[in-house]
């Protein structure tokens, strides 16, 4: 089957790319293995959409109004299948119950999302009883299964999902002992910790770790390491939250960075016709920012299906120093972008630097605050990326 | 005195709050919000509580609810264990209003559960 649009994921990216390239005129296909939203079906919580709609809303009723959306456009087809196969010449393969059937698409858009880590990645010795889950695995048990599935819990890692299993768990009558953070400082933004780990007491430990866990059928204790101390801490439910993974190491015609596939500033790949957008491309903090870049990926795949690829010339961002991460790296000429950081530390007050190669500050943009845990956006405009130029952040003073 | 982070915006500013008999104080805040935000946290917080509640005869075990407004935190662990001792008959539809007074605050749904088939 022929579409112009090929959107490979439905979760908050995918909708977003699946509607917008619609909206520009294409023939989409969204293709979903699960339920539409994704990872969103299991948030309740009320922490999205004030960026998208203007106004704070749970992740399921976020997913409602993209779903209802889908329905207005008639050359918008979704269905249900797994890709199993894709190649550079943008033909997949859509299996499902009914049998496997081929797409060939003028454009793809990749938004399959992240995998969170397991218990296997880590550096947790002892017994690897029942007992064991990872945040995502927690809030869908709870919040749509509707299962109980512990009394006493410990918390490894203290980024958004864990501090937000930890709050439902509390709410759900299972006893939060604490949560646990290997590195010095909270791995969530100030308020979101303020909600879900002050308002109902639980402690986070700092520079701590999860060093053993024991039991035989069900965890039973486990032991925490924090500044050299050892502490052992009953419960039968360890949650893992030690962040999440990209889902992107199947497409091998895609060229990678150190950071993964690099992105210009409409989503394209380095393969010509291939967008990534969301979680799929780096983790990111919130489904708004997701979704955002989910409209741009869907505007330009429709653009690209529609008229080919047109020659623009762009500029890498490198970033540099305490800047860790710096989403698109590929910034096209003439063109203003929003374009997010992570830094390695905590920075208060800071701005974001513009350097070129030998050195020289060129531009300082901004005044904002970095935490680990979250991105922060800034917007660049065309006249402030003219070359190669390399990000950092300084704390101003 | 309490330290607190503000979350009026995403500035982060550390505010000090401090009380007498007659008076909240507040310092470190860059603007009125920042007071308004550290008065509030110090004398009352309040937060828009999420819950699930058990579902009878639906296609879904539990259907996720919230508060109708921003509520006292004080009563929303209160309000988590008694909603675990209710349910609610399906079908439920997004909107719809759970409980119309639970500790005086209005419980409505945030997702809709059909009714299940019983021959199936």
């Amino acid at each position: 089957m022929r579409t112009d649009v090929l959107v490979i994921g439905g979760g908050a990216a995918g909708l977003a790319a699946a509607v917008s390239a619609a909206k520009s005129g294409a023939d989409v296909t969204l293709v979903e293995s699960g339920a539409l939203g994704g990872t969103l079906t299991r948030r309740i919580d009320e922490s999205f959409g004030t960026q998208t709609f203007g106004k704070l809303m749970t992740g399921r009723e976020y997913v409602r109004r993209y779903t209802d959306m889908l329905s207005a456009y008639p050359r918008l087809r979704v269905i249900k299948g797994v890709v199993t196969a894709l190649s550079a010449d943008k033909t997949a393969e859509v299996v499902n119950p009914k049998g496997c059937f081929e797409y060939k698409a003028k454009a793809v858009v990749l938004a399959t999302g992240s995998r969170e880590r397991s218990v296997g990645m880590l550096d947790v010795g002892g017994t690897h009883p029942a007992g064991i889950m990872t945040a995502g695995a927690a809030l869908k048990a709870m919040n749509v299964d509707g299962k109980r599935i512990g009394t006493r819990a410990v918390v490894l890692g203290s980024g958004e999902s864990g501090v937000i299993a930890t709050r439902r768990l509390t709410l759900e009558g299972v006893k939060v002992e604490c949560v646990t953070e290997r590195m010095p400082y909270p791995a969530v933004s100030p308020d979101i910790k303020v909600y879900c780990l002050d308002d109902y007491r639980i402690p986070l430990l700092l520079s701590a770790e999860v060093k053993e866990i024991r039991g035989d059928r069900r965890v039973r204790e486990v032991v925490l390491s924090q500044n050299g101390e050892e502490k052992t801490v009953r419960c039968d439910l360890l949650v893992i939250a030690a962040g999440r993974m990209p889902l992107n190491a199947l497409y091998g015609f895609i060229k990678r960075g150190a950071g993964g596939p690099e992105t210009d500033s409409h989503c394209m790949t380095s393969a010509a016709g291939f967008f990534i957008c969301g979680n799929a491309l780096r983790v990111r903090a919130g489904a708004d920012n997701v979704s955002e870049e989910g409209e741009t990926a869907g505007r330009y795949a429709a653009e690209y299906a529609a008229n080919g690829a047109a020659a623009k010339k762009a500029f890498w961002l490198t970033p540099s120093g305490n800047v860790t991460e710096v989403c698109p790296r590929r910034f096209i000429a003439g063109e203003g972008c929003y374009v997010s950081v992570r830094t390695s530390r905590p920075i208060r007050n800071g701005s974001l630097v513009l350097m070129n190669d030998v050195g020289e500050i060129v531009a300082r943009i901004g005044k904002k605050s970095f935490f680990p845990g979250d991105e922060t956006t800034f917007y660049l405009t065309a006249d402030d990326v003219n070359r190669n130029l390399y990000v950092g952040a300084e704390e101003c003073l | 005195m309490k330290e607190i982070i503000c979350a009026a915006c995403n500035k982060g500013c550390r505010l000090s709050v401090d009380s007498d008999l007659y008076e909240v104080s507040v310092s470190g805040n860059e603007c009125a919000l920042g007071r308004d935000y550290a008065v509030s946290e110090y004398t009352n917080p309040v937060r828009t509580a999420t819950f699930n509640v058990r579902v009878r005869g639906g296609t879904a075990a539990v259907v996720s609810a919230k508060t109708d407004r921003p509520v006292s935190l004080a009563k929303i662990l209160p309000a988590s264990r008694l909603l675990k001792k209710l349910y609610v008959d399906a079908p439920i539809s997004e909107g719809q209003v759970l409980f119309s007074s639970l500790l005086g605050e209005k419980i409505i749904a945030t997702s809709s559960v059909e009714k299940a088939d019983n021959n199936e």
